[in-house]
């Protein structure tokens, strides 16, 4: 490689790492965060109503989980974004990745919190009854203490799939990590150096975010032994 | 205190309580023996509703419950019939998340409302009454199984039930564990709580119970004094399923106390 080409490979880079980490604490960061906050809250809902004996609660939970799951979220993201405005429904880009990555996250956190619920022993339900618990009781005080314990390190993996599944944003306009990089690419014509800068940025927020899981894990996995 | 008449059970095609009747009086000890399947578990969780049966009545404490008039029960009725009643289940079903002594006071504080201050003292109490004061933080992961059990126990009676339930407390127990159980309970009966235990801890049966009732089949086949079914039931089932209890080798809990 001639000095030059090294030469003008290190000054695009120098000149990307700031863009790129702007891109990153601009969208990456709070698309993630915002989006995974929400889909817990969902998750929670579609979980609890598919495990309800009521058919008309279980039936649509099932069937959500089951359009979600079974649909590409980039093939919901362009549904909503380049679908919907022809019926006059347009969202700006922002909102638009929010709600496809909750949607899409839902389903899948949702599957997580029914199998853990599901997995706890029925006795802890009917001890609860057997002290004179209402359903709902046991489900606030017995059940789902027990279940965010054991759905923690589960949850935590599928936040750092959405952390990186965040970069489709990039398709719908939105100047995250990647849609920055795709941009400086563009106009530098260094797309391999690009990429592989936002690939390193990717890989150390991941790399954070797997410690933090695992002390979660050592911290919540058993009961304080 | 308690009466039961025509109770039925069915799960699927296998109807396992098939019209038992039965009248507990207040202060009587009544064990429930028989081979695994004749229907003890089932006529226990029955009788504080955690299966409800599909016919008959149910009468404790002063509230009736009829089944299989076509009407549901209502979830507030369950709950309120479930609080007369406490339950000690085989695998102590303790709450894992929680210490021996939150454990305890958790009725207390979200069924009776109580205030943290007196639950905690009246939970203090009980783990002391069933020998495990010192515990109280530790989570039922660190104890052992009898003494999980003994937990367990404490936990039923910190409702002030009017009946208490026993669900072969002691099968899940390494042998040299169920002495401190059946003596926590051999207490309790002594201070004049009424207890239906389903067990096969025969000794225990003998000389703590003051009524013994044989199930098969899903119905009550004998009943009577221990004396009577120990000594001269004249059903030959009582006498057969008895007899394999005859080696001898179970713990007294007269010989336990006397130490």
């Amino acid at each position: 490689m001639s000095q030059e080409r090294t030469e003008r490979l290190w000054d695009v880079f120098l000149h990307s790492l700031w863009p790129l980490l702007q891109g990153m604490l601009k969208y990456t960061i709070p698309l993630s965060v915002v989006s995974f906050g929400l889909s817990l809250i969902f998750a929670l809902l579609i979980a609890l109503a598919g495990l309800s004996h009521k058919s008309y609660l279980r039936l649509p939970s099932r069937f959500y989980v089951w359009i979600v799951r079974g649909t590409p979220i980039l093939v919901q993201l362009f549904i909503i974004f380049y679908g919907l405005p022809s019926f006059g429904i347009v969202l700006p880009a922002f909102p638009t990745v929010v709600i496809a990555l909750t949607v899409s996250e839902a389903a899948y956190c949702s599957e997580i919190m029914r199998s853990t619920i599901k997995s706890l022993p029925q006795g802890q339900w009917r001890a609860g009854y057997s002290l004179g618990m209402s359903p709902f009781q046991v489900l606030r005080r017995v059940i789902l203490p027990q279940a965010a314990r054991i759905s923690i390190p589960p949850l935590g993996s599928q936040f750092i799939s959405l952390f990186k599944t965040s970069s489709l944003a990039a398709l719908v306009t939105l100047p995250d990590l990647f849609g920055v990089a795709k941009q400086i690419a563009a106009s530098t014509f260094e797309p391999m150096l690009l990429y592989i800068v936002a690939a390193g940025y990717y890989l150390a927020i991941c790399s954070v975010l797997t410690v933090l899981q695992h002390r979660l894990e050592n911290k919540f996995g058993k009961y304080s032994l | 205190m308690l009466t039961i008449s025509q109770l039925r059970k069915s799960f699927g095609p296998t109807e396992v309580l098939r019209g038992i009747d039965l009248h507990v009086a207040k202060g009587q000890t009544t064990i429930v023996i028989g081979p695994s399947g004749s229907g003890k578990s089932t006529l226990l969780n029955c009788l504080n509703l955690l299966e409800i049966p599909d016919t008959g009545t149910i009468e404790l404490d002063g509230m009736r419950m009829a089944f299989g008039d076509g009407g549901k029960k209502r979830i507030r009725e369950l709950i309120s019939y479930r609080q007369k009643t406490g339950m000690v289940f085989q695998s102590h079903q303790l709450f894992p998340h929680r210490t021996a002594l939150e454990n305890v006071i958790e009725g207390l504080i979200v069924v009776k409302r109580w205030n943290r201050v007196d639950a905690i003292r009246s939970g203090k109490a009980l783990l002391a009454k069933v020998g495990l004061g010192e515990f109280a933080d530790r989570f039922p992961a660190q104890l052992s199984g009898g003494q999980q059990q003994r937990i367990g126990i404490a936990r039923a009676l910190a409702m002030e039930p009017a009946i208490l339930l026993f669900d072969e407390p002691t099968s899940a127990l390494d042998p040299e564990l169920v002495g401190e159980v059946l003596l926590v309970m051999k207490e309790l009966t002594r201070e004049g709580m009424t207890l239906v235990v389903a067990t096969h801890e025969m000794n225990f049966a003998r000389e703590v119970g003051d009524r013994v009732i044989f199930m098969e089949k899903g119905v009550i086949s004998d009943d009577g004094t221990p004396k009577h079914i120990f000594g001269d039931s004249r059903n030959e089932r009582v006498r057969q399923f008895l007899s394999r209890f005859e080696t001898g080798g179970e713990v007294s809990v007269s010989e336990l106390s006397a130490n």
